[in-house]
């Protein structure tokens, strides 16, 4: 029992516990994040990639950046929440109808787009 | 969650208390010195307390425990095991600490408890307890074989680092015989991206491999071994932050 052998490692059950109580949306946001960060993706490429869409990532964040919210006024969260909606959709906006052009040109002037770095960035230091 | 660092000096008691669990070792004077001289501030007693209140009650079978330090090579291995023949009647706790040119380094060889108590936290409370004792002593890595039972997939998913190139490249060739060509330019991104930032890699992020959907399969049935660096802030977070979700 005791004698030297080949040099193993936990298995899959084990890493699989340590898991608990982490949802699917924040182990993939927080790799959509590393992946923009870390010069891998760009945001449209990495939500491909994954397979997350621009829905779902706007959701991580938000609830990734939820304690930073709370501590300002309802009016920055909204300033704020327009920035990462703006953010989150400007690369597929490429693509809306005119209608959508102009909501997302008019969110942006109200709200500028961050940079894909600066999003990412900013879910992970929150 | 914050862990700090807390100092501890390794006595007679620990050993006493140690002994009285069941662990065999060949002098309680030579491991005294041993703790303290080697892995200082790693109260293994309050590790060992942990493993000791949650895993013997889940198994029925005699259980084997060992103690084993080498003075000239500062090894340092903690056993426990029952006498299972079933698999899914396994227990196990066993590390292996050891003193590299880089500092203290565990690896973490096996540790499983048996089916019928899987997922009920016991595993989460005994690594919360692990954690705690790597910052203690300032350990720099934990070392896993990631393979066994498929846990090249799932230990990936933790933020474990690759540290053989050539292991990365089997995993890479695997994913290109069974990946669709659309999926497998990601995967291919990911690794041109990284080994062209730096050709000698020994910390290929798995994780971004992972996360993948596709890769899921591929990395299943995969055999790397990775390395968390606690002394890596972003590494440490990740692995902590999970460790200590409840």
């Amino acid at each position: 029992m005791y004698s030297e052998h080949k040099y193993q490692g936990d298995p899959a059950s084990t890493a699989e516990e340590l898991l608990m109580n982490v949802s699917e949306l924040e182990e993939t946001g927080n790799v959509v994040d590393k992946a923009i960060r870390e010069g891998y993706f760009t945001l449209e490429r990495a939500l491909a990639a994954y397979r997350l869409s621009e829905i779902e990532y706007l959701a991580y964040l938000l609830l990734k950046n939820k304690g930073a919210f709370s501590t300002t006024t309802k009016e920055v969260q909204v300033l704020e929440v327009i920035s990462y909606l703006v953010s989150v959709y400007k690369a597929s906006s490429a693509y809306f109808a005119p209608a959508g052009k102009k909501v997302i040109q008019e969110l942006a002037s109200i709200a500028p787009p961050l940079p894909d770095e600066e999003v990412a960035r900013l879910a992970h230091a929150s | 969650m914050d862990i700090t660092p807390q100092p501890y000096t390794f006595t007679t008691a620990d050993c006493q208390r140690i002994e009285a669990w069941g662990y065999s070792f060949d002098n309680n004077e030579d491991l005294i010195t041993f703790m303290q001289t080697g892995y200082p501030n790693f109260n293994l007693a309050a590790l060992l307390s942990v493993v000791e209140e949650l895993f013997p009650p889940t198994t029925a079978l005699t259980i084997r425990r060992l103690i084993r330090f080498n003075n000239s090579t500062m090894e340092l291995l903690i056993h426990m095991q029952n006498t299972f023949t079933d698999a899914a009647d396994a227990l196990v706790f066993k590390r292996v600490f050891d003193h590299t040119q880089e500092g203290i380094s565990v690896k973490h060889e096996y540790c499983v408890v048996p089916t019928a108590h899987q997922q009920q936290g016991l595993i989460k409370r005994v690594f919360q307890e692990s954690l705690q004792q790597y910052i203690n002593m300032g350990l720099k890595t934990i070392m896993v074989h990631a393979g066994l039972t498929a846990g090249g997939y799932a230990w990936a998913r933790h933020g474990f680092v690759a540290i053989d190139p050539q292991e990365v490249d089997i995993i890479l060739e695997g994913a290109r015989k069974r990946l669709i060509s659309s999926d497998f330019e990601f995967v291919e991104e990911i690794y041109n991206s990284y080994y062209n930032r730096n050709p000698s890699g020994t910390e290929f992020p798995m994780i971004l491999w992972a996360r993948l959907p596709f890769m899921k399969e591929v990395l299943a049935g995969s055999d790397w071994h990775g390395v968390v660096n606690l002394q890596n802030p972003e590494q440490f977070r990740n692995f902590k932050d999970y460790v200590f979700r409840t």
